[in-house]
């Protein structure tokens, strides 16, 4: 019985003002060569400058993932000739890289996995091609973003744990503010290694390079584990052969790029043009300070410590800013799962079905704690506190101005007395036709008090001082 | 005995997509050759395994880093300037995949 195993290469365009090193800014745009500098062309002159928002931020990537952080920092030249490096070269990182030797534990279906870091590194996405009949159109925009390659341990053995780590170091780096991580636009872009074994000792590894979406990762690795034991289980003879391989779209197969024999050699050497940086120590301790609690760290208090469902939390953690919303509801009181309710029904449906940012409403967390108190107190009814929510959110006014006192429900045990005594008084023959057995007309009582309050007035006390009264 | 060799010159020059001729071929294993006498040289220190490697010429470490707000960017004309072939925004050469 062969077992698959599974290392993945993945890819993640940072966020940032300007671009690793150069100055042109980092920044999707649907004009090209809009944002190039002078040294993401290749023209000389200029020596590329590291960003510091950019080390900072694989700092505190590799500080996430469990690495050792070196000493210095310095970069090394990956060299090819190709028109999307006009430099002949990538700058990159392959002698001392921002992380090694780490790991981290991600959630996996109803339990956790612990997933083996080789190293992450940190260097410049080159330009996008596009390549149409004989021509091939080059954009420098994306010349010079900074890139992070995480480079996973073989520790996977299935389609559904490599997902689930993509998924969640997605989420990561959205938690972090590290990177949009949005698959639409390229951001994310994986190598997948896959080989098949029946002993202990790991198979010929199969590299499938540039696979640009989860689900094409999915394909990839389904596509391959077939293909790898059909040769295996042909009674040919035949072997697995160490290469790199493209994933094709249109005949959903892949595609031999390379053997092993033709292996490109990149000739590394270290990047004279940027001096090596010491990282000092309190420096690292910082960043690791400031990094937010993430996901992972949320899910398990959602669920441990305020009872949620697991699909629950996760729906609350698919943004940070709803996770943040719903943490600071409960700092505020409010009982996690009454504001898991709202904040998932009310305020997300209205978020999806408008296409907005909960970061952006005026119903702020205690807003909604000045609702959900009033409706404790009898104030006002759960339909009238979602009505005001509601139209605060439409309007983008606070829930109170929608709360006004001539809407609010009536509690008040004496008003109702009197409004109760008074419609009694009026309807002489239904009382007596009450006391003589129709007991049903109570729900014509009651509805009278509702005309009479325009329905403002609580039902639950409603009905408990009509039958004193019709009992008296 | 010098492990370079013509052949191995060619092969090198050959990846990196530049032609020698015999002359300039001759001229590299000459500088070799140079190189590796001055290397022989620096082995012959003594505990010279001991002492780490330098990966820059100058011990530079307090470096003045580049803010994120830094930006300066080229005019999309001058971004095309330089190229022979092109269209209003893009920069065209033939095609660099095969189907």
């Amino acid at each position: 019985m062969y077992i698959p195993t599974i290392g993945i290469e993945m890819h993640c365009e940072m966020k940032s003002f300007s671009k690793v090193f150069s100055k042109a800014r980092n920044t999707y745009s649907e004009e090209a060569n809009i944002h190039v500098a002078v040294n993401d062309i290749a023209l000389p002159g200029i020596l590329p400058t590291l960003n510091k928002e950019v080390l900072r931020k694989s700092i505190m990537v590799a500080s996430i993932l469990n690495c050792e952080i070196p000493e210095y920092f310095f970069f090394d030249r990956k060299n090819y000739y190709y028109p999307d490096l006009p430099k002949g070269y990538q700058i990159t990182q392959t002698h001392s890289p921002v992380g090694v030797n780490g790991h981290i534990t991600i959630p996996y279906q109803d339990e956790e996995l612990d997933v083996l870091i080789h190293d992450i590194h940190l260097e410049e996405d080159t330009a996008q091609l596009e390549h149409i009949k004989d021509s091939t159109y080059i954009n420098y925009n994306r010349a010079g973003v900074p890139l992070l390659e995480l480079v996973t341990g073989p520790c996977f053995h299935t389609k559904d744990e490599v997902v689930a780590f993509i998924e969640y170091i997605r989420r990561v780096y959205q938690y972090a503010d590290i990177s949009d991580a949005d698959v639409t636009k390229g951001q994310i872009r994986c190598d997948v290694n896959i080989s098949l074994s029946d002993s202990d000792n790991l198979g010929t590894r199969v590299e499938v390079k540039n696979v640009n979406s989860i689900s094409n990762v999915v394909a990839v690795i389904d596509y391959e584990i077939k293909r790898q034991l059909d040769l295996l289980e042909s009674g040919r003879g035949e072997k697995i052969e160490q290469e790199s391989r493209r994933w094709d779209e249109e005949s959903c197969t892949t595609k031999r790029m390379r053997s092993k024999e033709d292996a490109i050699d990149y000739r590394y050497f270290v990047e004279p043009n940027i001096p090596k940086i010491k990282i000092d120590p309190q420096y690292v301790l910082e960043i690791k300070k400031s990094i937010p609690v993430l996901p992972l760290e949320r899910l398990r208090t959602y669920l441990n410590d305020y009872g949620l469902t697991r699909v629950d939390a996760n729906t609350l953690l698919k943004e940070k800013a709803i996770s943040d919303y719903f943490n600071q509801c409960v700092t505020l009181g409010i009982e996690p799962k009454i504001a898991m309710n709202w904040i998932t029904v009310t305020i997300m449906g209205f978020l999806n079905k408008e296409g907005k940012n909960i970061s952006n409403i005026s119903l702020l967390p205690e807003d909604l704690k000045y609702v959900i108190d009033k409706i404790k107190d009898g104030s006002i009814s759960s339909k009238q506190a979602k009505e005001a929510v509601l139209a605060s959110l439409e309007q983008n006014k606070k829930p109170q101005e929608f709360m006004k006192e001539e809407n609010t429900q009536i509690s008040d045990e004496a008003k109702l007395t009197e409004i109760i005594e008074s419609i009694l008084e009026k309807n002489t023959s239904q009382v007596e036709a009450y006391h003589s057995g129709k007991t049903n007309l109570f729900q014509f009582f009651v509805g009278q008090v509702m005309k009479e309050t325009k329905g403002l007035a609580n039902p639950v006390k409603t009905r408990e001082i009509l039958e004193k009264k019709l009992q008296s | 005995m010098s492990c370079f060799t013509k052949e191995l010159v060619s092969e090198l020059a050959s990846k990196l997509l530049i032609g020698l001729s015999e002359e300039e071929n001759k001229m590299v294993l000459d500088e070799f050759e140079e190189i590796e006498r001055n290397m022989d040289k620096i082995n012959a220190i003594a505990d010279i395994a001991s002492v780490e490697a330098m990966t820059h010429p100058f011990p530079l470490e307090d470096i003045i880093l580049r803010n994120d707000d830094d930006v300066e960017e080229l005019a999309q004309e001058d971004v095309l300037k330089n190229a022979s072939h092109k269209n209003l925004t893009t920069i065209i050469v033939p095609k660099v995949v095969k189907e």
